[in-house]
């Protein structure tokens, strides 16, 4: 048990150290920021093997690892507009009265939800623009390679929304 | 001991065993619902676990290290089924060259709206009544404003939802 609250501390200290520097720093690449934090602490919980044996440090390590590792997976959503998100806080904002299609379409655009996201994939090197026209790049197929194989191997072909 | 501190990494290759298997075999059952159930048979696994060892201390970093990788696992297969990202990367692999306009009319805010609508409408998050769409289950809704929340903290507020 003591275990797990001292991970979950480290756990909420390094969320809370990305989320203090992501602000003050701005990182381009949110997600490398975490890395480099959650390697630092990683390193410096090797001072707890002063203290306490090595399958306890290691056991510590893993807590924290894996919550990290759940929050690096959550960050996206803080990143960029997830467009569920913005229409369930749009909804909520409407009352009672409820939105209409209409009231959605004015804040679910094309520039917003695919725009940015194809700028996004355009400076991570996953699509190149030529032109007007845009192509998927090798490191653009491999990354989408890894995330569909799962689907088509469980033979489920329809994949992206 | 080892048995121990490996009981959430079997709890995870049970979940991820038995969800290719759901998807595998059941083509009536959603992704989603997939993962429930394997979410649900690894932590079994993890929670059965203390009965064979008898060291019950480590149950509750156990359950959480498990939910944590979990959750990991869950976007890994949810990922290509809800991403925007994928869909473009779907729609660029087809095709040698799209024009921004030409990916747009394939997929562009309106079938995101659409897409988004019907989901949130199936899972009864919102309802729809006369053309007004309301929220039913503030779940989700609560995920989306503490995310609102530490999007407006890192970007100090200047974010448009």
């Amino acid at each position: 048990m003591n275990s797990l609250i001292v991970g979950a501390a480290i756990f909420i200290m390094i969320v809370c150290a990305h989320l203090v520097s992501w602000r003050l720093i701005n990182f381009k690449s949110p997600a490398k920021g975490l890395i480099i934090i959650l390697a630092g602490v990683m390193t410096l919980s090797l001072f707890l093997l002063l203290r306490e044996p090595l399958i306890t440090v290691a056991y510590i390590n893993l807590i924290f690892v894996s919550l990290t590792l759940a929050y690096l997976l959550t960050m996206p959503a803080i990143e960029s507009d997830s467009p569920s998100s913005v229409i369930l806080l749009h909804i909520e904002r409407c009352g009672e009265k409820g939105c209409t299609i209409d009231d959605l379409q004015a804040i679910v655009t094309d520039d917003r939800f695919v725009g940015e996201r194809i700028r996004g994939m355009v400076k991570q090197g996953l699509i190149r623009k030529s032109g007007t026209d845009y192509a998927i790049t090798d490191s653009g197929r491999h990354f989408l390679r890894f995330f569909v194989f799962y689907h088509i191997a469980a033979g489920r072909a329809h994949v992206g929304g | 001991m080892l048995l121990i501190f490996s009981s959430p990494l079997i709890g995870l290759l049970i979940n991820i065993l038995v969800n290719f298997s759901v998807l595998r075999l059941s083509k009536g059952t959603g992704v989603v619902s997939s993962l429930g159930y394997s979410t649900a048979a690894g932590l079994l696994v993890v929670l059965a676990m203390p009965i064979y060892t008898q060291e019950f201390e480590h149950l509750p970093p156990n359950s959480v290290i498990y939910l944590a990788l979990s959750y990991c696992f869950f976007h890994f297969v949810h990922i290509p089924v809800a991403s925007v990202r994928i869909r473009v990367l779907l729609e660029l692999a087809k095709r040698t060259k799209v024009s921004e306009a030409e990916l747009l009319r394939t997929y562009g805010a309106s079938h995101i709206l659409e897409f988004r609508l019907k989901r949130l409408t199936d899972t009864g998050q919102i309802a729809e009544t006369s053309g007004a769409f309301t929220t039913k289950v503030k779940r989700i809704y609560y995920v989306a404003a503490v995310l609102a929340t530490l999007k407006r903290f890192v970007n100090r507020g200047e974010v448009q939802l």
